[in-house]
Parts: structure tokens; sequence; C-alpha cells
């Protein structure tokens, strides 16, 4: 499990949407979501986190599941892709609370993402605002940065402030 | 955050004896007043950071043992509290805002697991607490913690009946799982008798120790480590005795 505390510039601190109750910094206006792929391109903007999740898993190519959940453990959404385990939420905020004090013992003062390598691709971990995490399950070989930006995009409705 | 047990298993082979000091004219009392009448317990699953030899011709080298104790018990029953009133060390901590029914109950709740410390320099005896956190859906971090523990700091509160019967079947379950002394830490409760009625409700044995506690009071929460040290040595006193039987 490594904490990773981002490197891109135009990453902002977390991924709090502007008006979620969130104490950490406002992020910026989001860059809208990348194109959608070819044979979805009149889906309609989701309007609920279900549905940005499963929006992800279908348009990130490498993206396989997605869950949302609080920061103590109940499952919010997740993808259809995903099987419906209560202890998926559970283990989320465990590891997300681990990681906020590994971030701690580094130094820093935000965990902004966390990733799970193994030898069946990524568990990417996110906090989105104070009280949700968002992880996503891909290949290896995903577009993290596109992934980012889409995540970045769909924050206020994953945060559910939107 | 089990590197100091790992870091030390390669010195399992620690005098017993030096647990709480090599000579008795050494020893001093491992906490007021009751621990000086204890003899030397018999062994530690965990090590000893220091050279027995040298440590027995001198009290000042003397190896410190490390202790595991699982701090377990149902939610909101006082586990974190009981740990933030004794360590020594700050607190590694994993609360976040609760949610739901359960913010009801409280405004925050472990997810992963704290962990403090509690030394007894003189004696040179290390107490590591791992607390778990209490909702079933966490148990498998109860699982991961309690590998290789000393004993089990079970908490429960005295006022909260609704838990109860989930908290004995948990007590007895791990207790046949880890096969190691327990306590049972009975939070919101001042005495002694109605701590007894509750713990043996639980399915605790005549043998398990039972401390009614307060567990805000920092005064109360030392005495629960107090029993557990006392528990602990007891246990290890009794396995002594059976090894010399054989």
């Amino acid at each position: 499990m490594t904490s990773h505390q981002g490197n891109t510039p135009n990453t902002p601190s977390s991924w709090t949407a502007p008006d979620s109750r969130s104490a950490q910094p406002c992020a910026p206006l989001p860059p809208p979501p990348p194109s959608p792929a070819p044979g979805v391109a009149h889906r309609a903007v989701p309007t609920t986190p279900t549905e940005a999740l499963d929006e992800m898993t279908t348009l990130i190519e490498g993206a396989r599941g997605a869950v949302l959940a609080s920061v103590d453990g109940f499952a919010l959404a997740q993808s259809e892709s995903m099987p419906n385990d209560a202890a998926h939420a559970a283990m989320l905020a465990a590891a997300s609370g681990l990681a906020r004090q590994l971030v701690e013992m580094g130094g820093g003062t935000q965990l902004r993402q966390l990733v799970v390598d193994h030898d069946n691709g990524l568990l990417l971990l996110w906090p989105i605002g104070e009280f949700r995490v968002l992880a996503m399950l891909t290949d290896s070989k995903v577009d993290q940065m596109g992934l980012r930006r889409f995540v970045r995009a769909r924050a206020a409705l994953l945060a559910g402030t939107s | 955050m089990t590197a100091t047990k790992h870091a030390s298993a390669d010195q399992n082979s620690a005098s017993p004896a030096s647990i709480v000091g090599a000579e008795p004219s050494a020893r001093r009392p491992l906490v007021e007043p009751t621990v000086d009448d204890h003899v030397e317990p018999a062994t530690s699953k965990h090590a000893a950071n220091g050279d027995d030899t040298d440590a027995s011709n001198d009290a000042s080298a003397k190896p410190t043992h490390t202790f595991k104790i699982l701090v377990t018990g149902p939610f909101a029953a006082g586990k974190t509290s009981l740990i933030q009133s004794v360590s020594q060390t700050d607190v590694v901590s994993t609360d976040v805002v609760t949610s739901g029914e359960e913010s009801d109950v409280k405004a925050q709740t472990t997810v992963a697991m704290d962990f403090g410390t509690y030394e007894l320099e003189d004696e040179g005896i290390n107490l590591l607490l791992f607390g778990t956190p209490g909702q079933p859906r966490f148990r498998f971090m109860t699982n991961i913690l309690k590998g290789e523990v000393d004993i089990v700091a079970f908490v429960v509160d005295a006022d909260a009946r609704q838990t109860h019967a989930a908290a004995g079947v948990e007590l007895r379950s791990l207790l046949a799982d880890l096969r190691v002394p327990a306590v049972i830490a009975v939070n919101r409760c001042d005495d002694q008798d109605k701590a007894d009625r509750i713990a043996r409700s639980l399915g605790a044995l005549a043998g398990e120790s039972v401390v009614p506690c307060q567990l805000i009071d920092s005064d109360s929460g030392r005495e629960v480590v107090v029993e557990v040290l006392l528990t602990l040595l007891d246990s290890l006193e009794a396995a002594k005795a059976g090894d010399d039987d054989d």
C-alpha cells in the first residue's frame, strides 16, 4: 500500500467540491470529463453517484469497477460491475484511515491518493471531500491521469454536494 | 506497527526470570502495590530486547519485554478511551466522523485501529495496546490485529445492554481462538458485583478478571492496565508451573 502525494500540476489539493462541507481547501473548477467513446456519444450526464461510477467504468479504458463509501465504512454507491459486498466499504474506510496516519508519518497533512498495486491490476483510492472515499479497480496500464481528471469532474456529484 | 515485536523475535531465548528482574532483591514492584507478591513469570512469547546474561549481572541493563494487548469489544464501549487514557506515546488513531444511526451514539468511530504504548521502564516491560474497531463490518481488522497477542482486554459498556449478547459471543469466540487470558473491563460501572454479573452474562469464566471502570478517567484506565499486567503475569506463572510439572 503506498500513499501518493500527487504531483500533477493541475491536481487540486483535494477533490472536494467547492460547496462541500469539507474543511479542506476548495478545488478549482474541474475540467470537463474526457470525450466519451464513440459508442456512448449520447450518454446522458450522470445525476447520481451510481451513474457516475458506471460512467467511469464504461468510459475509462481499463477501469473495472468503482465503489463509493463513507469514511466510516458504509457503501454509498457502486458500479454495476462490482459485487455487492458490504466488507468492501469497510475495508476502504480502514485503508483510508490508516493511510491518513501514514501521511502524517511522511510529514504530510492531506491524503490525496492511495494506490494498491497488485498482480492483477491497481486499486486506486481517493478522498472525496471530508466524508467519502472513492475506490476504482483498474488494469495496471490504466490512464491514471485521465482517470483522475474524470473523477475530479464528478467530485461534487460523488461528494453529494451537487 | 509490530516492528518492535518482530525486531526482537530472534531473541526469544531470554530468561523468563528476567521479565521482572533477575534477582528477587533487585526487583521493584511492577505496579503498586500488589504485583510485588508475584513470582517471576515463566515466559513471554514476545521478545526481550537485550542480552539477558548481561542483564542478570547489571540491573541497569535490564532487557525490555514487550507484550501485545488486544483491546476489543463492541462499538462505543470505550476501547479508544482506554488506550488514549493510558498511552504514554501519541496514540495512533483512525477515528472518523460517524454517519447514519451510529452518529446518534457518538460523533467519531475507529475504522482501522488505535495504537498506544505503556512502559514500565524500571521493570523493563513495554505494553503495546492495539485497539480494534467495534462494528462487525470491521471484523477483518480484529482478525489482522489479533495475531500473537498475549492478552485480551475486552471492553464492554455496562449501560449498553443491547450490545451484551453479541459481545458475549464475540468474547468466547475470540478466546477460544486465541487461547490467551482476558480481562473484562466493564465501562461506566463502579460496582464490582454489577461488573461481575455483566461479565458472567457475557460468558466470562470464573477465573477471568473483571474490572469495573470509568474510562473517561485516566486513573481508571490505568487500573485496567494494572489488572491486565497482573493477569498476564499470573498466566505466565501458571505456564511456568506447568512446564516444571512436565
